[in-house]
């Protein structure tokens, strides 16, 4: 028996308990129901959009389908159809396959960090003031920064020659912080998945953040009420309320880390060797010269993603209405 | 990856607005056969300005009434559409920077597009390495090289004085200075390996002494190429990767060299942390700009048995081709004629900062850093054009990949050479 259930609380989700905003005037709901009745007017206003939706999202999507059962080389006027090659050439594919391998590690330990360190930093900064204030802009300002600029604090931070690890390491007792940090196939991705995560926590923090603040002030004082420590209030109140907030976390890191790139790209370019090299890299790397081939390569980094964060939504959905 | 077919067709229209824009200022003069206009194109990025203007002036005032147009395009995917329809528009340029080296010339070859050169003068001197790639094409000369860019072994002069080292001249002598730098405390070699090129660079000057490589458009190449020989059963890139993962056990290279870029290992080198560099001449530059008081030396990067004579890697750039339609081709000629006069080649060559493609530059005429000056005799001695080694942009990237694991020791050679025939293979 919990302290919510017992409460009746357990249902008293923000999203619940604000009604639901009413139509305006009832002069208002006239005019759009004309526009709603006339398929004419309707078309027109959704023309534009769709012609620019089509043209610039869905027409390269299809036209990229098309590509990869293609031998197109991205220069040569003609291309033959080749039916699955692409595809079975992805197996045969050491540096593929080492990709694909990258691209999950990166996704799952960098979203099981990203988002418990936005859930613990958020916890920590949700009381309003100043100071808190403060820290969440410091924390969430990395955001801002180009992935330029991330490959130069990068190599700032990091450089086995003149970076601050490096130079620190020269300090009796922190040796161990002078190490090939980029240049080490051990280590390199820990240290992309560091950066990574230093550029986008606060993000993840922000979300959770804004969850904090829906949570009724009075499911605290009840639960208190009833004995529970903090333990028990976040395992049984600000958990369950956070649902909706962890889900969007969830998938969007999970999306960012699938699809992750720059800032790959400017720390070590994939290397060495192709300890660090993503699936997108590696679409990338091939689309130059094998269009056909590294189009096949994005179909499936495309339905991987989707297969996996619609599932993944399915799953986190159901817990939120479980909850 | 559709945005590119989107810019693709950005440039085509933009080209052919360009080539429009040509054609209508030609129009109004410019390639009359009469008037004595040498109409000459380059591609941008390549100083030519800076590096024709004297020469320019000269060949006008030898030519009363010849005034040379220096004309400077963008070096993109549309230059040559720009020239290509220009040709057809027949108003060919009298002079064309071929861009690509010599397989961006071969097109232009195949379709009859160029006057054939074979008969000039200069072309007895062309380095054979110069002269037989672009011969390869069809036994024909169809181009005049103005300069090469190398690839070799940098020293520094002050350390190998410390340790009473000499350049060394073949592997041996190579492994000997190694282990001699290595025992006086001294990192024998710099390389940015977080920049797989160059690595790539460190096997392309070991390459360019393999025997099968040597000889013009070598079949040992033409195999690769055409994916009849795999990889994995050439004994050259074996060898070559072979030697790569020798010097990595034998810690030629800083133990963090894989963590560092191409800029870092310049420094290296410039500042005396590491006493070779094995790279391109450009790289003088960087190191020069790091420590400018340095005495560097140059040799060939002796990738060779005792008593063999290694060559040097070399790449042709500023090669210049006349159109078969160019309204001026006697007078473009004797333009080229009059640039490969060993004096004005010399005036050239200072300009550009780079080394010649003819035997019959001295080094004493040429105002060069004294590195290039002590490898010119070399370069005019024994050089191999280090572009036709077999490899595809594919098969390159899959070989700076592996040479990152060969020397973060993640990877073996059959490994290597494996990726390189996933990556050359194509569907």
């Amino acid at each position: 028996m919990n302290v919510v259930d017992r409460a009746g609380l357990a249902q008293a989700g923000p999203a619940r308990t604000s009604p639901r905003p009413r139509m305006s005037a009832p002069r208002d709901r006239g005019r759009r129901s004309r526009v709603h009745r006339n398929p004419v007017a309707r078309w027109v206003i959704i023309l534009p959009a769709l012609i620019l939706f089509t043209v610039v999202m869905i027409a390269p999507v299809a036209v990229n389908f098309v590509y990869a059962f293609t031998d197109w080389d991205g220069f040569a006027p003609t291309f033959d159809f080749v039916g699955l090659d692409n595809f079975a050439r992805i197996l045969g594919d050491s540096a593929a396959i080492a990709s694909v391998r990258n691209t999950l590690v990166f996704t799952v330990v960098n979203g099981f960090a990203q988002v418990g360190l936005g859930l613990l930093l958020a916890l920590a900064l949700r009381r309003p003031g100043r100071f808190v204030a403060f820290l969440r802009v410091v924390i969430v300002f990395p955001i801002a920064v180009s992935g330029v600029v991330i490959g130069l604090i990068g190599n700032i931070i990091f450089s086995p020659t003149f970076g601050l690890l490096a130079t620190l390491g020269d300090v009796p007792g922190l040796g161990a912080l002078a190490q090939n940090w980029l240049g080490d196939p051990q280590l390199a991705m820990g240290t992309v998945i560091a950066m990574n995560l230093w550029q986008w926590t606060g993000l993840t923090m922000l979300i959770f953040v804004a969850g904090l603040v829906g949570i009724p002030a009075e499911l605290y004082e009840a639960a208190r009420i009833d004995g529970a420590g903090a333990w028990h209030q976040f395992r049984h109140v600000t958990w369950p309320l956070l649902a909706p907030a962890a889900t969007i976390n969830i998938v969007l890191t999970m999306i960012g880390g699938l699809k992750v790139f720059d800032v790959i790209l400017v720390l070590t370019n994939g290397g060495p060797g192709t300890a660090t090299r993503s699936l997108v890299m590696q679409v990338a790397l091939q689309g130059s010269t094998n269009y056909g081939y590294s189009a096949a390569l994005s179909l499936v980094l495309t339905l991987f993603i989707i297969i996996v964060t619609g599932g993944l939504l399915m799953l986190l959905r159901l817990r939120e209405r479980a909850t | 990856m559709i945005a590119r077919h989107t810019l693709r067709a950005t440039v085509g229209l933009a080209s052919a607005a360009l080539a429009v824009g040509v054609l209508a200022g030609c129009g109004t003069g410019g390639a009359d056969p009469e008037d004595g206009t040498l109409t000459f194109v380059t591609y941008t990025g390549g100083d030519a300005a800076l590096k024709y203007e004297n020469l320019i002036e000269a060949f006008e005032e030898a030519n009363p009434g010849v005034t040379v147009e220096l004309e400077e395009v963008a070096g993109d995917t549309s230059y040559d559409q720009l020239i290509r329809s220009r040709i057809q528009a027949g108003t060919a340029p009298d002079i064309f920077e071929v861009l690509n080296g010599v397989g961006g010339m071969r097109p232009y070859v195949e379709a009859d597009l160029l006057t054939d050169l074979s008969d000039e003068p200069w072309v007895a001197h062309l380095l054979p390495s110069i002269a037989g790639q672009a011969a390869a094409i069809d036994d024909r000369e169809y181009a005049f090289t103005t300069q090469v860019s190398t690839q070799g072994l940098f020293y520094n002069k002050a350390i190998f004085e410390e340790n009473e080292l000499e350049p060394p001249a073949d592997w041996d002598a190579f492994l000997d200075a190694i282990e001699t730098l290595k025992a006086a405390g001294v990192t024998p070699a710099a390389v940015g390996g977080a920049d797989g090129w160059t690595l790539w660079l460190q096997t392309i000057v070991q390459a360019v002494n393999q025997e099968a490589f040597q000889e013009a458009n070598s079949a040992a190449a033409a195999a690769l190429l055409d994916g009849s020989e795999k990889f994995s059963d050439s004994d050259e890139w074996r060898e070559v990767l072979e030697g790569f993962q020798e010097l990595v056990e034998l810690g030629v290279y800083d133990p963090n060299a894989s963590g560092i870029d191409f800029t870092a290992s310049a420094n290296e080198f410039a500042n005396g942390k590491a006493a070779m560099l094995v790279q391109g001449d450009f790289a003088l530059n960087a190191v020069r700009t790091a420590n400018p008081d340095i005495e560097i030396g140059y040799v060939p990067f002796p990738a060779v048995d005792r008593g063999d004579e290694a060559a040097v890697a070399l790449s042709p750039g500023g090669i210049l081709a006349i159109p078969t339609d160019a309204p001026n081709a006697e007078l473009a000629k004797e333009f080229l004629r009059f640039l490969a006069e060993p004096a004005n080649m010399a005036a050239y060559l200072s300009a550009a900062a780079a080394l010649p493609s003819l035997d019959n530059v001295e080094a004493g005429d040429v105002d060069l850093d004294p590195a290039l000056v002590e490898i010119l005799p070399a370069v005019q001695s024994k050089s191999v054009d280090g572009s036709f080694l077999g490899l595809t942009p594919e098969s390159t990237t899959a070989l700076q990949t592996g040479l990152q694991g060969l020397l973060t020791r993640t990877m073996t050679v059959d490994a290597v050479l494996e990726s390189m025939d996933q990556a050359q293979t194509r569907p």
